[in-house]
């Protein structure tokens, strides 16, 4: 019996060790390369990269997917992600989305006063006469997202208009397909106007 | 004003009977890169992390923020690759503006003027050995080295090899509480080469200047005078000296650095293959270098100040280590603006070193030198913007100058002491001018650039001067301008 309880002991503490060894991995990889342009905390500064803190996990997971198997070919995913996703495997990438989505949001800065008022009518309504449906259908009442559609709140919203032009073209598929059709009657100035909403939420 | 200068730059160019060669040359490369546009023909490091040259570069060299924290960390984010090396080279054509030619003076002076030049080719190797080791090695092949024939000081060139910038790094990143702190030790054969700022001589600005026309030079043909423009000893010590520094950047705003360099010789040889050990420089004993900075990062933009320094002891006889010792000071101050933005990208860098020079007395006074201390200092301004990092444009603005000292600067017969070889060379070696550039980026790892420079001092000299024994055809500064084109590339 006691040397039952002995081998539990070690199973359990090897378990503990390597849960620890796997959260130490981890933490590692956020330190050592994502923290460069998406901050330690997924906040990050630059708008050329994305925030990740609080984005659902989902849509983390879909994303390191796409930029690992190449289907998701913007030129900035081409530029910074395709190789970083080299080095994450099935399980690095689930670890980093549970990392990420975990991480606290930071509010973001409130845009253009006029603009933003009209992109919450944009995201909250849509655009009947243009078929452009209501954002906030998908991405939540507060733009918090759910599962496969992303968190957009506090998004830097260069990032944001950026992407609305990549979904005009082929080059995110799998999601990005239906974004395709949603963005096709939205006008540049549209897109400025959600994004200065969508910035200070 | 500006365009007009280059409307008028690519006017001489078009007169260039050279120029279908240079295209043609060009060209090939261009099809070369094409042909080969695959992960295997993007240089190393770009293979290692499997990410693009923009990631870390605004235009090489310069570094955005990631390719600072990629450096910083020792080269070692990606995967090893399995041939750690890559290839650059440099092609181009230069014109001086005017060769002067009166009597005494010699179209040998400017030997490649007008000439499609195979500047030089490096080897790159190294990048990440272990997830804490890296190592950023180059080896030069230098097609244009330069020597300066005794007598007639004409201006041949031959072709010569050498181990070029080389920095070993090991580094490491921690979480503490919630601050982020590099810590890593440099050994480098460059002081500054280990510098993640490009405000700094090694990976300073100008990238890339002719070095074919003999523009920065002062020269006449058998006067005794082929005059190069001076440098602080912190930027004349590259691939002679080996340097162990320890650094540490924390949390993103503070950088600093400490380490001493000491003659590359001995077991240390290898920092300085191939160099010329004739005119190597030798210091005595650890001379120290120091570097502080503070970075600051909001939305695309980032900005850093800093100053920087040395304290060298140079022997006096290269190739005695135990001769008297001349001691340099140099302080630097350096601060960097850059907004790394898509489609908009920008960049303004400035710097200014102070030397100090002690010269050893019994060595120099009333040799080669009137006064016991001198100074130099130099100064350069740069800002750059480039649309969609394809098309770019920089302007930048140049000056250093030197106290007064007749017998280290000038032949000028008012000198007491002066040879008399010259007849109004002045006595400091003051240069200020301007530079102008103009790129084209077709893809990645491929550039070609315009550039003009513009002398409005050159070497203590702002308006006509003469040399030897031809005072009557007066040369001015701006004679030397400079136009240059060339393309770079690397794979």
């Amino acid at each position: 019996m006691k040397s039952m309880r002995l081998i539990a002991g070690i199973l359990a503490a090897l378990s503990l060790a390597s849960a620890n060894a796997q959260e130490k991995d981890v933490k590692q990889m956020v330190v050592a390369v994502c923290s460069n342009c998406h901050g330690m905390d997924g906040n990050a500064i630059s708008p050329i990269f994305p925030k990740l803190a609080g984005q659902n996990k989902e849509y983390l997971l879909a994303q390191m997917k796409a930029f690992r198997d190449q289907s998701r070919k913007d030129p900035d995913a081409h530029a910074y992600m395709w190789g970083i996703s080299r080095l994450l495997d099935d399980n690095m990438r689930v670890k980093l989305a549970d990392y990420f989505s975990a991480q606290k949001p930071t509010r973001g800065t409130p845009g253009d006063a006029q603009l933003a008022a009209k992109g919450k009518i944009i995201y909250e309504h849509g655009i009947e006469s243009k078929k452009v449906p209501a954002c906030a259908s998908c991405h939540g009442q507060n733009a918090e997202g759910n599962a496969i559609f992303p968190r957009l709140a506090g998004q830097h919203p260069q990032y944001l208009v950026k992407q609305i032009r990549v979904f005009h073209s082929d080059d995110r598929p799998n999601g990005g397909v239906m974004m395709k059709a949603v963005v096709q009657g939205l006008s540049e100035q549209e897109s400025d106007e959600v994004a200065a909403y969508l910035q200070g939420l | 004003m500006k365009g007009m200068l280059y409307v008028r730059g690519l006017q001489e160019i078009g007169k260039m009977p050279a120029l279908r060669n240079v295209a043609a040359s060009m060209l090939m490369v261009l099809c070369a890169a094409f042909a080969s546009e695959d992960a295997s023909a993007l240089p190393l490091f770009a293979r290692q992390t499997g990410q693009e040259c923009i990631a870390c570069h605004l235009s090489f060299p310069e570094l955005t923020n990631y390719g600072r924290m990629f450096k910083l960390t020792g080269y070692t984010i990606g995967e090893r690759t399995g041939v750690p090396l890559s290839m650059m080279g440099i092609v181009s054509v230069s014109k001086i503006a005017d060769k002067g030619l009166g009597a005494g003076n010699d179209p040998g002076q400017y030997p490649k003027d007008g000439q499609i030049a195979l500047e030089s080719g490096s080897i790159f190797y190294g990048g990440k050995i272990t997830d804490h080791l890296g190592l950023f090695g180059q080896w030069t092949y230098n097609n244009l080295n330069a020597n300066i024939d005794p007598v007639t000081q004409k201006v041949s060139f031959n072709g010569h090899s050498s181990v070029d910038n080389t920095d070993l790094r090991y580094s490491n990143r921690f979480d503490m509480n919630g601050k982020d702190v590099i810590y890593g030790f440099t050994l480098n054969n460059n002081p500054t080469a280990q510098d993640v700022f490009n405000t700094t001589p090694a990976f300073g600005f100008p990238f890339q200047t002719s070095k074919t026309a003999g523009g920065w030079n002062v020269n006449q043909s058998g006067s005794g005078i082929n005059v190069p423009p001076v440098a602080t000893q912190l930027e004349s010590m590259g691939q002679q000296v080996i340097g162990l520094g320890a650094y540490t950047y924390i949390n993103r705003h503070v950088y600093g650095e400490l380490a001493a360099y000491r003659t590359a010789d001995k077991m240390f040889s290898v920092f300085r293959a191939g160099t010329d050990r004739t005119a190597d420089v030798s210091v005595k004993g650890y001379n120290p270098y120091w570097r502080v900075a503070y970075t600051h990062d909001w939305g695309a933009n980032s900005v850093a100040v800093g100053t920087y320094g040395m304290i060298s002891r140079v022997n006096t006889v290269n190739t005695d280590p135990s001769s008297p010792v001349d001691r340099f000071r140099d302080i630097g101050f350096d601060a960097q603006f850059q907004h790394i933005g898509d489609p908009h990208a920008f960049s303004g860098q400035l710097n200014w070193i102070r030397e100090k020079q002690d010269w050893d007395a019994a060595t120099h006074l009333g040799v080669d030198r009137d006064n016991p201390t001198s100074y130099l200092n130099t100064f350069k301004a740069k800002a750059t913007y480039y649309y969609q990092r394809k098309y770019g444009a920089t302007a930048s603005y140049f000056t250093s100058n030197t106290s007064a000292d007749c017998l280290q600067y000038s032949n000028n017969p008012a000198c007491p002491g002066g040879a008399g070889m010259g007849t109004n060379l002045a006595d400091k070696n003051d240069t200020r001018g301007y530079m102008f550039e103009l790129n084209y980026l077709p893809i990645q790892n491929v550039r070609i650039a315009l550039q003009y420079t513009m002398f409005t001092k050159l070497q203590g000299m702002s308006s006509g001067y003469a040399l030897g024994p031809d005072t009557v055809t007066l040369r001015n500064p701006k004679d030397n301008n400079l136009l240059y084109l060339y393309t770079w590339f690397a794979f």
